[in-house]
């Protein structure tokens, strides 16, 4: 019944078939190797089941052996190759040797010479032959070792009984000559008992089943190697592979009876499965039959009562129900383990059983089967179609197919097909239950039908569920508590991931109009199906029509930002629209936009970063880290986190190790370059990691400007900064950006002409950079000519009329050139575009522009003598606490102030100035005083008395002398 | 036969205190099972002071004296120890009694009541051919082929003859040169216990001889025995690997056999040498299903060859001191084990000083008490854990 020969099979290809058992021949081999090199003998015993590939495994490891150069040199092979049968003695044990030697030996001569070694010792007197069979084997063997290769060897010992094993072992020991590899299907007592010979004499290696994945391997190799060429493509098809699947399944990973149905399949390729499985049924029985024949009674009462039941029986309860004592049925239990029948699995003091290849069940069952056909027939659904299909077949017919007569129930026959499915799905009941109850909840047609595609597309994926258990969007919708929007968003992905675009619309659609999104979150349905839409590699122009259709919906403001620029960045190429997002949206924009084969960022990533709670997300950043714990990103985001948190060792430790699992990644590189400068302050190291993230992506110019951000601000290395500079706007020619950056460079270095240049190029390029302007603006203005820079700060605001910079440096050149209601009205809009509180937090902190802004309308309100400006501007003074230099400053005011309001309360000009005086340091009067100074001088109106105008003059000169 | 003693390494302190008791008396080795005994003698065949010839012989597989004496004597021909067969007094000897036989038709029945008589004679010709030299007749498995005379074959008797005859032979031919080594992983008390328990035996056959026990090895033995293990492997070592190499020892006792397995262990799963995979190998070994430590024989080795009446109680003994992390007093032993059985306080006395002999405890003694520990940790580790 054999098909799979590993007798005769050419080396090669046993080679080849060696799925799962690969490691074990290697590590035998190499042990063999050292053993022989080292002269140490080596003692090996494999244990595995019927058909489990044991001979598959000795044949290979007699091929590796007798081909290599160090091991015949070294010893003579002996391979017994399921010839166990019969030896009884250590003399008929050389005898097998001997044969062995004749049937491999490729040499005419020996095989000869052996054959009339046997003849003498036939002729021997029975006591002289052992002595005389050693006597040839040692002399034959000379300086090498014996290398034998023995099946079965559990029945060889047998068969030697124990005198005959210690003889064996007394030979082995005494001549330091035998290296055994042998199989056994089970542990047996000559190796197990203390006082046998044999007692821990081996290393014992276990032969497990093949796992799934092994099994497919198997069968896939089988098709590449022995056909037909259709079957390899058909493996890939979801049909092959639940066929694959229930193969596995049903041989319990058995190598022989994979071989066994993959022959079966041969013949018919679109079989069901039903066919391979009765015709292996039927070639099978009277295999399975004649071994339990040869059972004493009792024994196939067991086996018998274990293949009715499906799952495995206590030991007490089969006591029980066959009628037996615990202790007689333990007894059998353990013949059955050695005969390798039954299985054991320990449950508390009692064993729990069941039969070790389910065929064996299959084969009882077919002949004692009491549940009638549908039951018989629903069993073997299950196992033939994979649970997948049978799901699959159930959901179709109860929800998709057109099934409602006009009375509103099923149709007879379908119904009655549905019930077969219904109680295929057996003990995976439970499974489809909720996801039933979830289906059925959904009013809208649409939504249903994308729910049930979609369960039934991911149900080949997975067995029981189309989710792993705990993220399972049914098992979370159920659960009252949590939230359904992801849930929505799982499914979501989910559709688009098996390309059912239109139903993931529908149900974003039908979701808005059911109203039931709340808002809020960074990572919005409209976004996931965005992104899924990017991930799916969809032609640009459909994406554009969803896009459009998605635009419609009444969704949030921030998803559309988003979902609009990415439209006009992406698809329809406007490279400036980026810059309508902020940094952190445009980061996120970045993340969306990745496609799957470039970027493997966990979904659930954005999620997490949108968590405020900084305990929650610790936790689900070790969830996700367990989840993935080897996808870099993950741990490079994690380490992020850990450094914010100030963890510096563990951030260093997981920012290592993403770098480790993808050292061409730059982000990982910057990231932690960012790391080591701000919180380690390894300032040369972290340099090295920004000129690897240029390194690792020289197009990207983000990485460009961390290094001469760095060279700037960090090493105020200048030349370095310009050198690299001029090397960007040759590499960049088309940004803006880096003209711009550029020329900011060039201005505080006081290269006003230059700086220029630079901007007025980052203007051609973009004209709508405000930026630009701004800075054109200051520049105008350090090269005093006020008329252009105001017109630059003014396009600027135009541009941005939140700019606040460009109406501060717009209200001083006008407070220059004398139009106070002008730089007045420009200061009130900074107030304006900023809250009461951020305004006082800006004082306490020194921010020079707020200070110098409220000190500005202070002075103005004094020099125009407008009390309500003045008490405006005053009470954001209120509770706050100064740093003493902006309370100095604000001292002068208030001397100011009171020179106007109250001139009682100013002292001599002598003593005030020295007052001053003495809390005076240096860079402690603030730029607004110089504007002041010369306005004062050139005021002409009447606005301030002129005794007080020479009294503030002075005070100014004064204090200017310090 | 000379074996190849490359791969046998350390064991040089004992092996020349064995020879220096050997000039005068004969010894009985025993020691747990995987203790490298094997190895030693076989180490002691090779590497010898000039005034020894050693011979080495095990007879674990020989199911009657008289196949014992004729694989030694084709054993000792094939050694080339023997005269030629027509010089020597066996052979003289073996004419006048069986005419017309052939010497190796001493297999046959009619041989059986002769092997000691043959015995002597080949004894007398092995002083003829070697005069002036110390013949050392090393018997590996001894104790064990006893035991299967007594319990497999009925041989009780004959047991008993083979013992008396080795003692008067030592008697006799002992100052003139010829001195044995009988070496076993079962103690020989346990045969002699099974001889005097059931056989009513009253002989002392093994008083004249010095008893020696094979330990686990010195530290520096084991050290040598790693390295040697690591170089003839493949394993890659660093500069870190000699702190390491120590503490591998320490963590196996400095028994060889688990030394040997735990470097092979690496060697297979291609790691290095360092403390985490010393530990996990350990665990390993300890820990995992199956036998690769091949502990279970210091407990099958207890129920095979002990007595019913104390295997039960050797067995709570042990499991209780599995449990114990200090030295216990023979008074607290004795306090356990009566909460569990009646027993008499010889009987535990017994107990004790067989699990003593049997190297599975070791013994303080501190203002004149006896307190006891477990002798090796290892094994402590895994009968805590498998069986206590």
């Amino acid at each position: 019944m054999l098909i799979f020969n590993s007798k005769s099979e050419n080396p090669e290809h046993l080679e080849e078939m060696l799925i799962g058992r690969k490691g074990i021949v290697d590590s035998l081999e190499k042990s063999v190797n050292q053993g022989l090199i080292n002269n140490q003998n080596v003692q090996h015993l494999l244990i595995g089941t019927r058909g489990s590939g044991k001979t598959h495994v000795m044949h290979v490891l007699f091929n590796r052996f007798s081909s290599s150069k160090i091991i015949t040199e070294k010893a003579k092979i002996g391979y017994m190759i399921e010839e166990e049968i019969g030896i009884d003695s250590l003399f008929s044990l050389i005898i097998r040797i001997f044969e062995a030697f004749i049937r491999w030996s490729t040499n005419k001569e020996e095989k000869i010479e052996w054959r009339n070694k046997i003849e003498i010792l036939k002729d021997l007197k029975p006591y002289e032959r052992e002595d005389k069979a050693k006597e040839f084997l040692l002399s034959y063997l000379k300086e090498k070792k014996l290398l034998l290769l023995i099946e079965n060897i559990n029945e060889v010992f047998s068969g030697m009984k124990k005198p005959g094993q210690a003889r064996l072992r007394d030979f082995i020991q005494q001549y330091e000559k035998v290296n055994i590899i042998a199989t056994s299907q089970v542990l047996f007592s000559d190796i197990q008992n203390e006082d046998k010979p044999f007692h821990n004499f081996f290393k014992i290696t276990h032969l497990d089943r093949l796992s799934e994945e092994e099994t497919k391997l198997l069968l896939q190799t089988f098709a590449r190697t022995e056909g037909p060429p259709e079957l390899e493509s058909h493996f890939l098809t979801s049909q092959g592979i639940s066929q694959m699947k229930s193969i596995y399944f049903l041989s319990g990973g058995n190598h022989r009876l994979i071989a066994l149905f993959y022959e079966f399949l041969k013949i018919d390729i679109k079989s069901d499965m039903a066919d391979p499985f009765l015709k292996t049924l039927d070639k099978l029985k009277p295999y399975y039959e004649s071994f339990i024949r040869y059972l004493p009674p009792q024994q196939q009462k067991i086996i018998h009562f274990l293949a009715l039941k499906h799952k495995p029986q206590l030991g007490s309860v089969v006591a029980k129900e066959c009628f037996l004592t615990p202790g007689g049925t333990s007894k059998q239990m353990n013949e059955l383990q050695n005969k390798g029948f039954v299985e054991s699995h320990k449950m508390g003091r009692d064993n729990k059983y069941e039969l070790a290849e389910p065929m064996l069940r299959f084969c009882i069952e077919l002949t004692d089967n009491r549940d009638g056909i549908i039951g018989m027939l629903a069993r073997f659904i299950t196992i033939l179609y994979s649970d997948t299909e049978i799901i699959n077949k159930y959901l179709k017919l109860k929800y998709l197919s057109p099934i409602n007569c006009p009375d509103g129930n099923l149709k007879k026959n379908q119904y009655e097909e549905i019930l077969i499915y219904e109680k295929a799905g057996g003990e995976n009941k439970n499974n489809i239950q909720h996801l039933e109850t979830l289906i059925q909840s959904i009013e809208n047609e649409s939504a249903r039908g994308a729910l049930v595609k979609i369960t039934m597309m991911s149900r080949d994926k997975y067995l029981n569920c189309p989710y792993v258990s705990e993220s399972c969007p049914c098992n979370l919708l159920m659960n009252k508590e949590e939230n359904k929007e992801k849930v929505w968003k799982l499914f979501i992905s989910e559709l688009l991931k098996y390309s059912l675009f239109e139903e993931a619309f529908s149900l974003v659609n039908q979701l808005y109009k059911d109203h039931s999104i709340e808002k809020g979150e960074n990572i919005t349905i409209p976004i996931i199906f965005l992104r899924g839409l990017i991930m799916s590699g969809l032609d640009k122009e459909l994406i554009e029509n969803y896009i459009l259709r998605l635009l419609v919906l009444p969704i949030d403001e921030f998803s559309t930002k988003l979902i609009s620029v990415f439209l006009e960045y992406d698809i329809r190429n406007d490279k400036n629209a980026i810059y309508d997002l902020s940094k952190e949206e445009r980061a996120l924009l970045e993340h969306i936009r990745r496609t799957s084969i470039s970027y493997h960022f966990p979904p659930e990533m954005l999620d997490l970063r949108s968590e405020p709670n900084g305990n929650k997300k610790e936790r689900l950043y070790k969830h996700l880290i367990k989840k993935y714990p080897s996808d870099p990103y993950v741990l490079n985001d994690y380490a992020n986190f850990l450094s914010r948190k100030e963890d510096e060792k563990e951030a260093e430790k997981y920012y290592l190790k993403a770098i480790e699992l993808n050292p061409k990644e730059a982000e990982f590189t910057d990231d932690y370059g960012l790391f080591l400068l701000y919180y380690k302050k390894r300032i040369k190291l972290a340099k090295k990691f920004f000129l690897k993230s240029i390194d690792l992506e020289p197009k990207s110019l983000s990485y460009w400007f961390r290094y001469v951000d760095f060279l700037e601000d960090e090493e105020g290395n200048i030349k370095e900064t310009e050198k690299v500079y001029k090397k960007m706007t040759k590499l960049f020619p088309n940004s803006s950006k880096v003209f711009l950056h550029y020329g900011i460079q060039q201005f505080c270095q006081g290269d006003y002409v230059n700086a220029l240049e630079s901007i007025n190029k980052a203007i051609i390029i973009n004209p709508e950079n405000d930026c630009a302007y701004y800075y054109r603006g200051k520049i105008f203005s350090s090269l005093g000519n006020s008329e252009d820079s105001i017109k630059n700060f003014s396009h600027s605001i135009e541009l941005d009329a939140d700019n606040i910079p460009a109406y501060f440096d717009r209200s001083i050149t006008f407070f220059e050139q004398n139009k106070l209601k002008e730089s007045k009205d420009d200061l009130l809009k900074i107030i304006s575009l900023l809250t009461i509180k951020s305004i006082k937090d800006a004082l306490q902190n020194n921010n020079e522009i707020i200070c110098v802004t409220i000190f500005n309308l202070l002075i103005i309100g004094i020099v125009t003598k407008n009390l309500t400006l003045i008490n405006k501007a005053e009470k954001y003074f209120n509770k706050v606490k100064l740093s003493p230099e902006v309370e100095w400053n604000y001292r002068i005011i208030s001397i100011m102030k009171d020179t106007i309001i109250d001139k009682s309360k100013i002292p001599s000009l002598k003593t005030l100035v020295r007052s001053l005086k003495k809390d005076y340091n240096p860079n402690k009067l603030m730029t607004s005083f110089d504007p002041l100074s010369k306005y004062l001088k050139t005021d002409t109106s009447n606005t301030i008395q002129q005794l007080n105008r020479d009294f503030l003059i002075q005070l100014l000169n004064e204090i200017a002398k310090f | 036969m000379r074996f190849d003693s490359t791969n046998i390494i350390g064991r040089d302190k004992e092996i020349s205190n064995f020879f220096s008791i050997l000039k005068t008396h004969s010894i009985v080795l025993s020691s747990h099972r995987r203790m490298g005994k094997t190895m030693l003698l076989k180490k002691m065949t090779s590497e010898y002071p000039n005034e020894f010839v050693p011979f080495f012989i095990i007879v674990e597989g020989k199911s009657s004296p008289e196949e014992f004496f004729h694989d030694l004597y084709r054993q000792l021909q094939e050694d080339k120890l023997l005269p030629d067969n027509k010089n020597s007094r066996i052979f003289d000897w073996y004419e006048k009694t069986f005419a017309g036989m052939e010497i190796k038709d001493m297999k046959l029945p009619s041989f059986r009541s002769h092997w000691k008589d043959a015995l002597r004679k080949t004894v007398e010709d092995l002083l003829e051919t070697n005069k002036g030299k110390n013949i050392i007749i090393m018997i590996d498995e001894f104790p064990m082929m006893l035991y299967k005379f007594i319990k497999d074959n009925d041989l009780a008797k004959e047991a008993i003859e083979m013992l008396d005859t080795l003692r008067e032979i030592r008697q006799v031919y002992g100052d003139k040169g010829i001195k044995f080594i009988f070496c076993g992983s079962i103690g020989i008390n346990i045969v002699l216990d099974l001889l005097r328990k059931n056989h009513h035996y009253a002989g002392e056959p093994i008083n004249d001889m010095n008893l020696e026990i094979l330990d686990a090895m010195t530290p520096m033995d084991a050290e040598m025995l790693a390295n040697h293990l690591i170089k003839t492997s493949n394993i890659k070592i660093d500069s870190s690997s000699v702190m390491n190499i120590d503490e591998l020892c320490k963590e196996v006792d400095f028994l060889p056999f688990y030394i040997d397995l735990i470097i092979k262990e690496i060697d297979i799963n291609q790691e290095v040498v360092s403390k985490e995979n010393i530990a996990k190998e350990v665990e390993k070994l300890i820990s995992s299903p199956g036998n690769q430590g091949q502990f279970n024989h210091f407990s099958d080795r207890i129920n095979t060859y002990y007595e019913e009446d104390i295997k039960l109680k050797a067995k709570q003994i042990l499991n209780w001191l599995s449990r114990q992390d200090v030295l216990k007093s023979e008074e607290e032993i004795r306090n356990y084990l009566a909460s569990k059985n009646t027993v008499q306080i010889e009987d535990v006395n017994l107990i004790l000083k067989k699990l003593f002999d049997d190297l599975y405890i070791k013994r303080e003694i501190k203002d004149g008490i006896r307190f006891y520990e477990f002798k090796y940790r290892l094994l402590k580790r895994w009968w805590s854990i498998n069986l206590g």
